[in-house]
């Protein structure tokens, strides 16, 4: 498995070209300044932001490509994408909260439950099923959301800022969690992150988003 | 959301002038309420044309809220997600029945639905259909009145959700049917409350557009605000004892929805 990307991304005023490949088992860090277009990135390979040129392919099939008009919705993508902050429904409670992609999938109400179960299980969060988001800690909330971003087996996992506002307790948490994630985890992960901690625990290669006057690139050619 | 009374203190002379301000809402009522002839409420109330008046409003001012609902939704939703040429003066369009009087509203759709009117003398030449001075008159008139609330609280709400939550629902697998109905609709339940009782209040308090364009046919047409007026010209005390109906049953609704259905686990939480 393998994600590729040769893509210009727009959005308002600024331009991000990206030019990287992300094998299969692999982990890399993103890093580069704010405003940069690192949530840009992960949007576009998640479908929620059109590219301007260029595409972008998982094991050589094109989720998007502007040449050959190909456009993949992303309801069709399976990119587990984790947002900054997690976004969890806030109406939801846990349990439901893993399950929302199993039901938006068609899933038995007993699979959907055994599966979501046994993610939560495998996080040590079973026992907050029951919570919604406001009545859990950041770093729980946000193993939650690991949690729903695993359930469907996703072939390319995104995770935008998974400490980001995290206290140390939080952070450790969710660390550990993605690092038995990515242990068990067959595609490719990117992540991005402001916290130099974050990368030398979790990254095995860095890419580095640099600006210059005419738009910012991140490459690794 | 729990008010912090130890933290907020109010700046000085914002009470004695919130004070005023409820007097005078509340004065009016309350000098209403201490007049009402008492003794003539089982005359009043027993009889027929005022009973038929308030079944009358209270059956078109629920269809006019649920015809609100029905195309108003849909409004709100394009104009809170989609860009396209236009829009400012669509939104203003939408929201100008809030602000016309009434009465011109009443016009305008005489202009559209009457006999002669630009749709109207079709529905009259071709399907014999007449709508001007009908029951579904006084719905229609409430509805044009009424919806623009529906439509301006459901944009605002449907703004609010956070677009990571769509999102993230959309790369979950959910096609955009499943996310309305199980996230963003859950999200703006509140709003959708709130929405539909401001939209039924308004309704059910329609006179002028009603009066124009349905008429103040007894047992037709005439809702409980036209009977009121009726009322007026004839006896005071009939035209009291109507307003009173009329407040009882508001300040029910109102009271009610506000307190039961609009209390929530998520209200307070924000993840």
């Amino acid at each position: 498995m393998t994600l590729s990307l040769n893509a210009s991304i727009v959005r308002d005023e600024f331009v991000l070209r990206a030019e990287f490949s992300v094998r299969n088992g692999e982990c890399v860090a993103i890093t580069g300044a704010n405003g940069s277009g690192k949530s840009s990135l992960f949007n576009a390979i998640a479908g929620l932001l059109p590219i301007f040129t260029g595409n972008i392919s998982v094991n050589n099939a094109a989720l998007v490509d502007t040449t050959s008009r190909v456009w993949v919705q992303p309801e069709e993508r399976n990119i587990g994408l984790l947002p900054q902050g997690g976004a969890l429904f806030p109406h939801l409670t846990s349990q439901q909260n893993v399950e929302f992609g199993l039901r938006a999938n068609g899933e038995s109400r007993t699979t959907r439950h055994t599966i979501a179960h046994d993610m939560l299980m495998q996080f040590g969060i079973d026992h907050l099923a029951d919570r919604y988001p406001h009545q859990l800690s950041g770093g729980q909330r946000q193993r939650v959301a690991i949690a729903r971003t695993l359930v469907l087996r996703p072939t390319v996992l995104l995770l935008d800022e998974p400490t980001v506002a995290l206290d140390s307790h939080g952070r450790t948490e969710v660390i550990e969690a993605l690092l038995a994630t990515r242990e068990t985890f067959a595609g490719p992960i990117v992540f991005t992150s402001h916290d130099e901690r974050d990368v030398a625990s979790l990254a095995q290669r860095t890419l580095t988003i640099s600006s210059s006057s005419d738009g910012n690139e991140v490459t690794d050619k | 959301m729990s008010r912090n009374t130890h933290t907020t203190r109010s700046p000085r002379g914002v009470i004695p002038v919130a004070v005023v301000g409820l007097l005078l809402l509340a004065l009016p009522i309350i000098a209403m309420l201490i007049r009402v002839p008492w003794s003539a409420i089982p005359e009043i109330v027993t009889d027929e044309s005022n009973r038929s008046a308030l079944v009358l409003s209270l059956r078109t001012s629920v269809l006019a809220t649920l015809l609100s609902v029905a195309v108003g939704a849909p409004v709100a939703w394009l104009i809170a997600h989609h860009t396209f040429p236009g829009m400012r003066i669509i939104r203003a369009l939408c929201v100008l029945p809030m602000v016309l009087p009434p009465v011109v509203g009443g016009v305008a759709l005489i202009y559209v639905l009457g006999k002669n009117g630009v749709i109207g003398q079709y529905l009259w030449d071709w399907f014999g259909i007449r709508i001007a001075f009908t029951e579904s008159a006084a719905v229609l008139a409430q509805f044009f009145v009424a919806a623009p609330y529906f439509i301006v609280v459901m944009e605002s709400a449907f703004t609010s959700v956070d677009p990571a939550l769509v999102g993230v629902s959309r790369s979950l697998g959910a096609r955009p049917w499943h996310v309305l109905l199980h996230v963003q609709l859950p999200l703006v339940r509140p709003a959708l409350i709130a929405g539909l009782v401001l939209t039924w209040a308004r309704a059910l308090g329609e006179f002028g557009a009603t009066i124009t364009f349905a008429g103040n046919t007894q047992g037709r047409t005439q809702t409980l605000p036209l009977a009121v007026y009726t009322a007026l010209e004839s006896g005071r005390d009939a035209a009291l004892l109507l307003s009173v109906v009329l407040i009882v049953v508001s300040f029910t609704v109102l009271v009610s929805l506000r307190t039961h259905w609009t209390s929530g686990v998520f209200r307070r939480g924000q993840a």
